[in-house]
């Protein structure tokens, strides 16, 4: 078993130079540059020049990545070209913003997603079921961005409950509380989609389940229903619910961008989109590859999530 | 009866002279009435003590991307930044005239090369480092200079578009210093009113070096505190400050990137002051008792241009028919919603240089029509229209160009409309293929010099600089080269009067619009006013 994990782990390595490629290569091929950006409507080709040779924009693409990549392996991801800032604790701070949305989103989806889905799974074409699939196809179509105003406007401006975006109140000593007031409304947002998505799978996967010959023997040894539900159906279902919730948290990762701007949650998506739109090289690729290397350790932890869930499994 | 109650209230020092007046306003009770009262309210505010006016949170669009006026060029940050460091010149209230700030005066020599400053004296940067003639030269140099030790600490990108002049900076005294320029250019003191030209503690820039951005220090009437990155930029009251201090004791600035968040954050009191606001929001929150709407022409405009180089847009009956063509009305009205002002010129109506006698270019279909028969098009053209979706200065960019479009085809003019992300957006523009394109332009600076010259010197030609059109006349070259060598304001005002004539009738680009500003803050600010230079200036502001 480690030593699966340890071979996962050593292909990280191949695949972070993959994403590195790509992403140096996009952003720079791309036309506009930080210079030209940041000159705005001024720009006069002498001040494009002098700002390009500062940042070494001027030297051969090769050139560039090597150097960047070289700096990268010692730790050192640059220096941000608008905001000045050193890259990395800039991009780890927001990445933490995201974290905490992403983790809050899942642990929303997941909790509701799994209940509902099995509740209706258990009582089929009830009005439960009826209305909480009704509800899981409301949350998958809703654009983000506009369920985000939605809940602004009833939560923050009509009822008052909560604030209306922001990771803290201003000039607030930071405390959990103010966190998890300002966390709500975006978690909730982030997370109706999916909660949508895992609750229908889990009610078809369920289902499917639940119609064996074990689930049938299982009851007719007299468990209780409950035991027989979550121990031996549910535990059996779970393996295309755990693929789809790793792979939620690449979606929510992504979904992020759009809940941290509607929400002005300091993320790393709200961060990337800036950077992207001003061509701030160092910021852009820092955050792939952080991005980048999440969503390769999280597939690792769901594939060792399938040893625990089914038995037959083995990674050797 | 409620005119007394606000009468009352404005005594106390409890609302400004400009509230009362909404508030009146609102109540319905005749303006007259107050006249005198709003002539001459009591100065309540001077006799109170700092830090009795509370904190102030302000909602920006954006996070500042760094606190150092040389080094950014967005309007964000500079409205942070101006509150923290001052330059030698600063800006009138309410308008767009130069005044004195960290000078005291200034004397220009004969050949208007040499500007001489008399600086203020007895003032200290916030951390304790006195101010003089040797942190002027060092606040400009360390942009100029390659050589100069603080010039590899950052990324200058105005040294050659405001400083570009100036060939060396001569410490005369400890209180008097002497800028020489390369040739004359009168527009200097406006450069030196800019955010890049902010005089930073030279202390300060040697010990934090490539952080300083994150930790600036000035001589304004608030100095920096904190910085959470993506949560709020703090500052506090400077009390120690040259002038009258601040009664705030701190200023908070938190973005708000979604319009409708920021205007939530708003109605919901988590900051006390919003600006840019969705125009279709404006009209709504002018009728809410709570809220008080604030709106002001800024020094901008935006634009269609047009690649005078390319047929059939090299002639310029096809480009006077264009700028009759255009609707401006129709977007100022219906896109805008009454947050901009229709455009005669580049330059703003009140503003110096300005010329009132220019063709205005109204709606006139039969007219652009005719010139574009007389031009040989009597069926139209296709051309293209290059539009950014959004950038520094723009407003509703696609749905303006949407209506230009529109417009156009009413003359036969087929205009595909193509649209840009920013970025490559200015990037194209470099290329010289555009053929037709919206842009504008936030100048800020009160001198026309900031924008005729880029815009319409032949020198300029992009990629070179700002004159994307390509545009080319002797005699607008002459007369843009002579306001630069010309000291008296007079003068030069008439040149630039002369320069739009001839532009305007030649028409390389049709100024469209005048954003105008606006901000909304809660009832219980008073002494806020929006300023043509888009800055927010907060010192005088009072949360009750």
């Amino acid at each position: 078993m480690s030593a699966y994990i340890l071979r996962r782990l050593v292909l990280l390595v191949p695949v972070m130079f993959g994403v590195s490629v790509v992403v140096f290569l996009v952003m720079h091929l791309a036309p506009g540059d930080p210079a030209v950006v940041m000159l705005g409507p001024t720009a006069s080709e002498e001040d494009v020049q002098r700002i390009r040779t500062d940042l070494g924009l001027d030297q051969p693409l090769p050139v560039q990545y090597g150097k960047w990549v070289w700096n990268v392996v010692q730790g050192d991801f640059g220096r941000s070209i608008t905001m000045k800032r050193p890259v990395l604790p800039e991009i780890l701070t927001r990445f933490k913003a995201t974290l905490i949305l992403t983790f809050a989103s899942l642990v929303i989806s997941t909790i509701i997603g799994v209940a509902a889905g099995v509740i209706a799974a258990v009582k089929p074409y009830s009005w439960f079921d009826r209305a909480s699939m009704l509800f899981a196809l409301l949350g998958v179509s809703m654009p983000v961005f506009w369920l985000g105003i939605v809940l602004i406007v009833i939560f923050a401006l009509k009822l008052g409950w909560l604030p209306a975006g922001g990771m803290y109140s201003a000039g607030s000593t930071r405390n959990a509380g103010d966190l998890l007031q300002h966390l709500v409304l975006p978690a909730v947002t982030l997370a109706a989609a999916s909660v949508a998505l895992v609750a229908r799978l889990t009610r078809s996967s369920m289902l499917e389940v639940i119609r064996q010959d074990y689930i049938r023997t299982a009851r007719a040894k007299g468990l209780r229903e409950r035991t027989a539900i979550l121990r031996h159906a549910l535990k059996n279902a779970l393996i295309p619910i755990v693929t789809v919730i790793g792979l939620q948290v690449g979606y929510l990762l992504g979904g992020a961008i759009l809940t941290e701007t509607v929400f002005s949650w300091p993320g790393l998506g709200l961060l990337m989109v800036q950077a992207i739109l001003a061509r701030d090289f160092p910021i852009v690729q820092g955050g792939v590859l952080l991005i980048g290397a999440t969503f390769v350790l999280v597939n690792l932890i769901v594939d060792l999530c399938y040893v625990y869930l089914d038995p037959r499994i083995h990674y050797s | 009866m409620v005119l007394d109650d606000l009468v009352e209230q404005l005594v106390a020092g409890k609302i400004s002279r400009r509230q009362l007046a909404v508030r009146a306003a609102k109540t319905g009770a005749p303006l007259a009435l107050l006249a005198p009262l709003l002539g001459k309210a009591p100065r309540t505010l001077a006799s109170m003590q700092p830090g009795t006016c509370g904190q102030l949170i302000v909602g920006l669009v954006a996070e500042p991307v760094a606190l150092d006026g040389a080094q950014v060029t967005d309007v964000n940050s500079a409205r942070v930044i101006r509150r923290i460091t001052e330059s030698l010149i600063g800006f009138a209230d309410e308008k767009a005239e130069l005044v004195p700030l960290l000078a005291e005066s200034w004397e220009i020599s004969d050949d208007g090369r040499e500007y001489t400053f008399k600086l203020r004296q007895g003032v200290k940067f916030h951390d304790g480092t006195p101010f003089n003639a040797e942190a002027v030269k060092f606040s400009l140099m360390r942009q100029i200079d390659e050589a100069h030790p603080a010039n590899a600490l950052g990324t200058y990108p105005f040294a050659s578009f405001y400083f570009g002049s100036i060939e060396s900076i001569e410490v005369v005294d400890d209180h008097t210093v002497k800028i020489i320029q390369k040739e004359p250019r009168a527009s200097l003191p406006a450069a030196l009113a800019s955010a890049a030209a902010g005089i930073v503690s030279p202390t300060a820039v040697e010990q934090y070096g490539e952080d300083y951005p994150q930790q600036p220090v000035g001589t304004g009437p608030f100095k920096f505190n904190s910085w959470e990155p993506g949560v709020a930029v703090n500052l506090e009251a400077n009390e120690d400050y040259w002038g009258e201090p601040t009664n705030l004791e701190a200023v908070i600035f938190r973005p708000f990137t979604e319009d409708q968040t920021r205007l939530a954050a708003l109605q919901t009191g988590e900051v006390n002051l919003i600006v840019d606001l969705p125009p279709d929001n404006v009209e709504g929150l002018e009728n809410d008792p709570n809220i008080d709407v604030l709106k002001q022409p800024g020094i901008h405009f935006w634009y269609v241009g047009l690649n005078t180089q390319k047929p059939p847009l090299d002639d310029a009956g096809v480009r006077q028919a264009f700028a009759y063509a255009i609707d401006k009305e129709a977007i100022t009205r219906d896109v805008l919603r009454g947050t901009g002002e229709v455009a005669k010129s580049m330059l703003n109506p009140g503003t110096w240089g300005f010329a009132e006698d220019v063709p205005a270019y109204e709606r006139d279909v039969e007219k652009a029509k005719q010139l574009l028969a007389k031009a040989g098009y009597p069926d139209g053209f296709e051309i293209t229209m290059w539009v950014p979706e959004s950038g520094s200065g723009m407003q509703s960019p696609v749905m303006m160009a949407t209506v230009v479009q529109a417009n156009l085809a009413d003359i036969g003019v087929q205009a595909n409309i193509q649209t840009f992300e920013w970025g490559t957006f200015l990037n194209n523009l470099r290329t010289g293929e555009q053929e037709v394109f919206v842009n504008s332009w936030m100048a800020g600076l009160p001198d026309p010099d900031m924008t005729l010259y880029p815009f319409l010197h032949s020198s300029q030609w992009a990629p070179n600089g700002p004159n994307r059109f390509f545009y080319e006349n002797s005699e607008v070259d002459r007369l843009l080269e002579e306001a630069r060598m010309t000291s008296d304001q007079e003068e030069r005002a008439e040149l630039y009067r002369q320069v739009q004539k001839i532009a305007l009738e030649e028409v390389p680009l049709i100024p469209v619009e005048h954003q105008v500003q606006t901000a909304a803050m809660a009832s219980n600010v008073t002494n806020f006013e929006l300023h043509p230079n888009f800055d927010l200036r907060l010192k005088d502001v009072c949360v009750e």
